[in-house]
């Protein structure tokens, strides 16, 4: 485990990671003629290449009792085959069938079973080993560290066991934020660039004429200086707090909790003049839902606003703000609507059916209503990280390098990325031709690494 | 003693990477090894530069995903060319002339210079381009008209160890059938097991579907900002299943048991008429048929139906009534375990909390007091949590 020799080019190991010389590693790695080697050194080699890369974080005697000669494996039965046969077609003769002609019925026969490959199943069904499986982050170290850390759930509690043994339905989530950090792109924190990203950003505002802007100049350049001595996550947290009494350039960044809750407040107020205002009366039962359920949603978000990060607040007051207007540009050409639908409606049914119609079309509205705001909402998210200066990773948001070569989830899981939790479904199998266990070494070196561990030591 | 394998497997020293004699070539030409004050090169540094070539060169296809396919490494030769696009041009290629080949070695010592950032494949097609760094907007293009023409991969671009035959990178399913699927088994109301045979999606992976969906949904409700680019990008460098239509996985998996690898010897009568369900029992006992370990053993009656020339209605009434009575039945089980559960505790009903008393006995330590079944901590035996090998940690955690 020494930190050294982690990534060695002289003593190549393939490690369970997404780095460029694990990458490398894996296309130099070609099969070799040790014919003069002796059976024990064969399986120590095997070994040894291994369990560099199958939980390394993992103690040799704790593998050993993990170790199992049983390998799953399952069998793909076909439906139509069994409902035609009942087996009896293989037991005909001397016991193995008539002809081969029933064999080649059966598919099953074909292709062998690559137990060999399954060796190290036991680790895969590790919490740390299946964040990595599941993308969710970039190495078994990384994942093990966001379990630590606390920024994993299993069945929706905090969990904080990197060896939990995940049970077949046990779902776990990662913090999305974490798991954006691991898998995007590096943020440019040289100190450098960020002076000179800084002193691109002043010119910019100097050619623009602004009255502040020499004053701006001043305090960025003091930003700066601090940014230089202290550690990146301060230096951002503390640019953040410093901001608002420094600049008044930028908008958005200008606001403070106190002034988006007046802002959340005065909307708050606006939605409910609307819906009081006796216009309204007259507006159809679509419209006057549409108006409550959007009273609901900014009292609901002026409530949650102490809760959420300043930044989302922003966007979730501008979004408001624009549905608002959306709202008040409906309401006059809806009212024309409704009233037309009414006087062709009174001319030949009651009034009564009239307002069940209206209620029926409305309640399918509102849906697809709130499912616009939802999607207008989560716009406005994807648009405040496209340049979120406070996230630790590269904004916006962008896969990191050489992660594409080790882009794949094994079936044994149930991933949703879009919230990043996974399902481990079940315990990976072997199946005719397909082992499920992700492993980079061929059959012959894990059926050696397999042998070694037969016997304890 | 486990069979031997004479020829070995895995080799401890590293390769030397020698796909093309270009890079040798380059290294060997380079200046930066002729030492003033040492002949000997170090080993080291040789290999860093070979580092450092491979991904200034074929390693730079893997730098950024590619777009629409996946990017495995055995989708590429060595020299870092796309298999698939190799076999494509395969046929242009015989048709120019010698001159373009000749053109094409200077292309790729220039790939390994570093000064062309090119695909080593583009590179190839046009070789006119790559004498002078090419415009960005031109590369933008190529690469376009590259993925219009792309083919599907096929097995071999999925396999993303190459020394790993067994391994295959497999399809997710899509965010259209995820939706799919859940519209079904909520809105419509669907059992999961008749969604996950119309789907060909395991009944777990149907149920997980559901569940991780229904998250999505109550994230969206709250207004919780979803991971949406990195989905997004995850999705796009892996094969999917883009359709309910298609089928996604074997749904008819039996595990094999232990008992049943081994060979048995079970002389029975030549007249005998053995099936499947017989041998279950040659094995063992308590062992049931393949037939009835099946997950979706609807299908295989369908099936049965079909043959014996039942009509579409009636197979589907049958099919229905076989359904509902197995979930029944399972229902049953779960009931039954509850209610044994219950006579076995006594629960006696408290101001706060009610007590449940369950009946211990004193011998079930058996006779050396060291059954694990038995209760309490005896004289003389070590405290579980203090024994070494033991797992401290929650063994599950309840949903």
């Amino acid at each position: 485990m020494s930190r050294q020799k982690f990534r060695s080019l002289k003593a190549a190991k393939i490690r369970a990671d997404w780095n460029k010389y694990t990458l490398f590693n894996l296309d130099r790695n070609r099969r070799a003629n040790e014919a003069s080697r002796t059976y024990f050194q064969q399986k120590w080699a095997a070994k040894k290449a291994t369990r560099a890369y199958h939980g390394e974080v993992i103690r040799e005697k704790k593998w050993q009792r993990m170790f199992s000669k049983k390998l799953p494996a399952v069998v793909s039965m076909d439906p139509k085959y069994m409902a035609k046969h009942d087996g009896s077609e293989l037991a005909m003769g001397r016991g193995s069938g008539l002809s081969s002609d029933s064999r080649k019925d059966n598919k099953i026969l074909d292709s062998t079973t690559p137990y060999m490959q399954m060796t190290y199943f036991p680790i895969e069904r590790r919490l740390d080993m299946a964040i990595w499986r599941a993308l969710f982050a970039s190495s078994v170290r990384q994942a093990r560290q966001f379990v630590v850390h606390g920024y994993v759930k299993v069945n929706g509690k905090p969990f904080r066991h990197p060896s939990y043994l995940l049970n077949p339905g046990d779902m776990f989530q990662v913090e999305p934020d974490r798991v954006m950090f691991a898998t995007g792109a590096k943020k440019v924190n040289n100190h450098r660039t960020r002076q000179r990203m800084k002193s691109r950003k002043v010119t910019a505002f100097k050619t623009r004429g602004s009255k502040n802007a020499t004053k701006t100049e001043q305090d960025e350049g003091a930003e700066a200086e601090a940014a230089a001595e202290e550690s990146p996550e301060t230096t951002t947290s503390e640019s953040a707090a410093t901001q608002p009494e420094s600049e008044n350039a930028d908008e958005e960044e200008a606001d403070t909790p106190a002034d988006t809750h007046k802002r959340l407040k005065a909307i708050l107020a606006a939605a409910k003049e609307i819906a009081s205002s006796p216009r309204t009366r007259e507006l159809s039962g679509k419209t006057k839902q549409e108006i409550r359920a959007f009273k609901k949603l900014v009292s609901r978000t002026l409530s949650r606003s102490s809760k959420t990060a300043e930044h989302q607040q922003v966007t979730t007051i501008n979004d408001l703000v624009a549905q608002m207007e959306a709202l008040k540009l409906k309401m006059s050409p809806a009212k024309a609507r409704n009233s037309a639908t009414a006087n062709s409606d009174n001319q030949s049914t009651s009034s009564t059916t009239t307002t069940d119609q209206n209620l029926v079309i409305s309640e399918a509205e509102e849906q697809d209503l709130q499912q616009a705001i939802q999607e207008a909402i989560q716009d406005a998210h994807e648009e405040q990280q496209a340049a979120d200066k406070s996230k630790p990773y590269k904004t916006p948001w962008q896969p990191r390098r050489y992660m594409s070569p080790f882009a794949f989830i094994p079936r044994y899981l149930e991933v949703n990325q879009n919230v990043c939790a996974a399902v481990y479904l079940r315990h990976p199998v072997a199946r005719a031709g397909i082992a499920e266990v992700p492993t980079p070494f061929n059959m012959e070196t894990s059926q050696l690494a397999f042998n070694w561990y037969l016997r304890r030591r | 003693m486990p069979a031997r394998i004479r020829v070995a497997a895995f080799s401890r020293t590293p390769l030397i990477y020698s796909s093309s004699t270009a890079f040798q070539h380059e290294l060997r030409s380079s200046s930066r090894y002729t030492r003033h004050f040492s002949q000997s090169l170090r080993s080291s540094t040789v290999l860093r530069d070979q580092f450092y070539a491979w991904l200034s060169g074929p390693g730079q296809n893997f730098e950024k995903p590619l777009p629409g396919s996946t990017n495995y490494l055995s989708a590429y030769t060595s020299d870092g060319v796309l298999r698939r696009q190799k076999e494509e041009t395969k046929v242009d290629e015989k048709e120019k002339s010698q001159e373009s080949s000749a053109a094409k070695v200077a292309n790729d010592g220039a790939s390994i210079d570093g000064q062309n950032a090119d695909d080593p494949a583009t590179a190839m097609d046009n070789p006119d381009n790559t004498t002078d760094t090419p415009e960005e907007p031109e590369e933008l293009k190529e690469e376009e008209l590259e993925n219009d023409q792309l083919k599907k991969e096929s097995l071999r671009d999925l396999r993303p160890f190459p020394m790993n035959q067994q391994f295959v990178s497999e399809s997710v399913l899509s965010e259209s059938v995820r939706e799919d699927i859940y519209n079904q088994v909520v809105n419509k109301g669907t059992h999961v097991v008749k969604a996950s045979a119309d789907a060909n999606i395991s009944i777990e992976r149907v149920a997980a579907v559901v569940r991780l969906k229904q998250i999505e949904k109550n994230w969206l409700k709250d207004g919780k900002p979803l991971a949406r680019a990195y989905s997004r990008a995850v999705l796009s460098m892996l094969p999917q299943t883009t359709s309910i239509a298609q089928a996604h996985e074997s749904i008819t998996d039996i595990p094999i048991l232990p008992s049943t690898t081994r060979q048995v010897f079970h002389p029975v009568p030549e007249s005998r008429h053995f099936t499947r369900a017989d041998a279950a029992k040659a094995f063992s006992d308590n062992l049931k048929p393949a037939d009835e370990r099946m997950p979706h053993q609807e299908l295989i009656l369908t099936r049965k139906l079909q043959l014996q020339g039942e009509r579409q209605h009636a197979i589907r009434i049958k099919v229905a009534q076989f359904a509902a009575q197995q979930e029944k039945e399972r229902i049953g089980k779960r009931e039954a375990l509850k209610r044994r559960e219950e006579k076995r505790t006594t629960v006696v009903a408290g101001r706060r909390w009610d007590f449940q008393i369950k009946e211990i006995k004193a011998e079930d330590v058996g006779y050396k007091g060291k059954n694990p079944k038995g209760t309490g901590w005896r004289y003389g035996m070590p405290h579980e949590d203090r024994k070494r090998a033991l797992i401290k940690i929650p063994e599950r955690v309840e949903a």
